[in-house]
């Protein structure tokens, strides 16, 4: 006879700042009611097929790693989320986008226009994206075309938003501001259905001297 | 894709559950170091209470405060004495009288003795979190009749002791120790002639002394004393503490003084050296059973496992296999925002052949 073998890991979790303001109006707004897993810190390439000790040691490098303590910031917690998809899936939903980069100069030519795709289909305007502009007072961020119900999720953290813009849709439309000097920045584009991420870099130049 | 909801049996609230710890800095267990503060001595504040420190550098933080208070104003100028007089030790006595007692009580009672004046230990709020952890304390006292150490009667069971009060549960405060195979072993309830030894209100973190009772087997220093005095006892020049002075105030030279008896108090804590002591805090937890079946959760966004430009997997052993490893868990609210973290003490592997099934507990 053996032990059983205790296959419940038990995790301790910590408030997020959301959390705590949450619960600091009251119990009834904090309402967990939904879950979602990552692999942050997981890096793949440590899963060794060539391992001289065979298939079963593959990944044990992956799992003796120590884990880092939790980051209550969701732009640093569970930044790679797992998803679910279909067995024999050969390609993991990715975001396209029209442009690997921004530039505006504020004055001339048009607003940026930013519509993402999403492989295979997804993301569709039932989910749509988050889009993060890491920098408000470099430009004017909107976004158009959600038509779903259950999309409004914050991908980021008190901090962050403090200084940043976040908006969802389907489409967006990035506008130069009158900027004094070159302003870079990022665009950081999420999947609200699958969790894929995509970062752009963002450059506004002011309106140019005659 | 990325979220799943909890169903009805995945949320569970655990019962509350008793945490202590150790009730100063550093959630030790033992102070053995009574420093005051320069600064507080010579404000006004220390006529009422002297604050104590676990340190004597830069870092330091107050662990509890002592206060003497006497009904009569004993140990403080009267008006008729001081026309700027705040009748220090009077307005002590009744703060805590007000805050501690029934209406209908005028004056602290020890047992049958009652006293019009109290010794205060205040333990600061951010030191007992909940509260103070009943019948875990021992305090020793010094003075020049001996070494006595005191703890309260609840013999660590909360049991026949507890009575409760205005101000939540009371026990005496007797002469013993933490000792014994029921974890504490009382050597004395009450003194010979003044009742018993104090009050111990440990849902306030507050511990009232009986002046009288404790003189009587720590033995204190008679009246009389006066401001080189005091100010040699602020330096922790003395080598005996004071004795509450209940009379009328006594001066020296005929020049009239506040004689500040909890630094009498203090010293003798200082003699003593050692004041152990533990905080208790309910702890509502809730458990979250997060359930990744078989065919969930499988794949990843983490870039090191996809090719970024077009999706595709990057080792060909997870095309028909695919293995992941969970790390981090989140929990949100209908808003998609995350309200909690945890993380797994090592990577849990996740494929189609495996399911997981991880317990989140959230203290709050």
């Amino acid at each position: 006879m053996g032990y059983l073998n205790n296959a419940t890991v038990t995790v301790d979790a910590v408030l997020t700042k959301k959390g705590r303001e949450l619960l600091a109006r009251g119990r009834s707004g904090f309402n967990i009611t939904q879950f979602a897993v990552a692999d942050d810190e997981v890096d793949y390439t440590l899963y060794t097929t060539s391992h001289p000790l065979g298939t079963a040691y593959y990944g044990s490098i992956i799992e003796a790693m120590p884990v880092l303590e939790a980051v209550t910031d969701e732009t640093q917690s569970l930044r790679f989320k797992l998803v679910s998809l279909p067995r024999g899936t050969k390609e993991i939903p990715f975001i396209s986008l029209p442009a690997s980069s921004v530039l505006l100069t504020y004055g001339i030519g048009t607003p940026f226009s930013l519509t993402p795709v999403t492989s295979q289909g997804f993301n569709g305007p039932a989910f749509g994206y988050t889009v993060i502009l890491y920098d408000s007072d470099a430009a004017v961020l909107t976004g158009t075309g959600l038509t779903g119900t259950v999309t409004t999720p914050l991908f980021i953290g008190d901090t962050l938003s403090a200084n940043s813009v976040v908006v969802q849709g389907t489409s967006f439309t990035l506008s130069p501001k009158n900027v004094r000097s070159q302003r870079t920045t990022k665009l950081t584009i999420i999947g609200n259905q699958t969790g894929a991420a995509v970062d752009i870099p963002v450059i506004v130049n002011p309106r140019p001297t005659v | 894709m990325i979220f799943k909801r909890f169903e009805t049996d995945d949320i569970i609230q655990g019962n509350p559950s008793e945490v202590t710890t150790g009730l100063w800095t550093g959630d030790t267990g033992s102070l053995t170091s009574f420093v005051t503060s320069s600064t507080q001595v010579a404000a006004d504040s220390s006529r009422y209470y002297v604050n104590i420190f676990d340190v004597s550098t830069a870092d330091q933080e107050t662990q509890f405060a002592v206060a003497y208070g006497n009904v009569d104003g004993g140990g403080s100028a009267t008006l008729v004495q001081d026309d700027t007089a705040k009748l220090e030790t009077k307005v002590t006595y009744l703060q805590y009288k007000n805050l501690l007692l029934d209406p209908t009580d005028d004056y602290f009672t020890f047992g049958t003795f009652t006293s019009h004046h109290i010794y205060v230990v205040n333990i600061q709020r951010a030191r007992t979190r909940g509260r103070l952890d009943a019948g875990n304390w021992q305090l020793v006292l010094s003075g020049s009749r001996g070494t006595s150490t005191f703890i309260d009667d609840s013999l660590q069971t909360l049991g026949a002791n507890v009575s409760f009060g205005k101000s939540g549960r009371v026990f005496n405060i007797v002469s013993g120790s933490l000792t014994g195979v029921s974890g504490s072993t009382i050597a004395a309830t009450s003194s010979s002639n003044a009742g018993v030894f104090g009050l111990c209100y440990p849902d306030l973190g507050i511990l009232v002394f009986n002046p009288s009772a404790v003189s009587e087997s720590v033995g204190l220093v008679g009246a009389g004393e006066n401001s080189s005095s005091l100010t040699n006892m602020a330096a922790g020049g003395w080598s005996a503490p004071f004795a509450p002075y209940t009379s009328s105030l006594a001066g020296n030279g005929g020049v009239y003084y506040p004689q500040y008896n909890h630094w009498g108090f203090v010293r003798s804590m200082q003699l003593g050296n050692d004041f152990q002591a533990r905080s208790s805090e309910i702890i509502s937890s809730t458990h979250y059973f997060v359930r990744l079946r078989n065919k969930e959760y499988n794949y990843t966004n983490n870039p090191t496992f996809y090719n970024l430009s077009n999706g595709t997997i990057n080792n060909e052993d997870f095309v028909n296999n695919p293995k992941v490893y969970v790390t981090t868990i989140g929990l949100y609210n209908d808003n998609n925002e995350l309200l909690a973290v945890g993380k797994v003490s090592k990577p849990v592997e996740k494929s189609f052949e495996k399911e997981a099934l991880i317990r989140v507990r959230l203290d709050f």
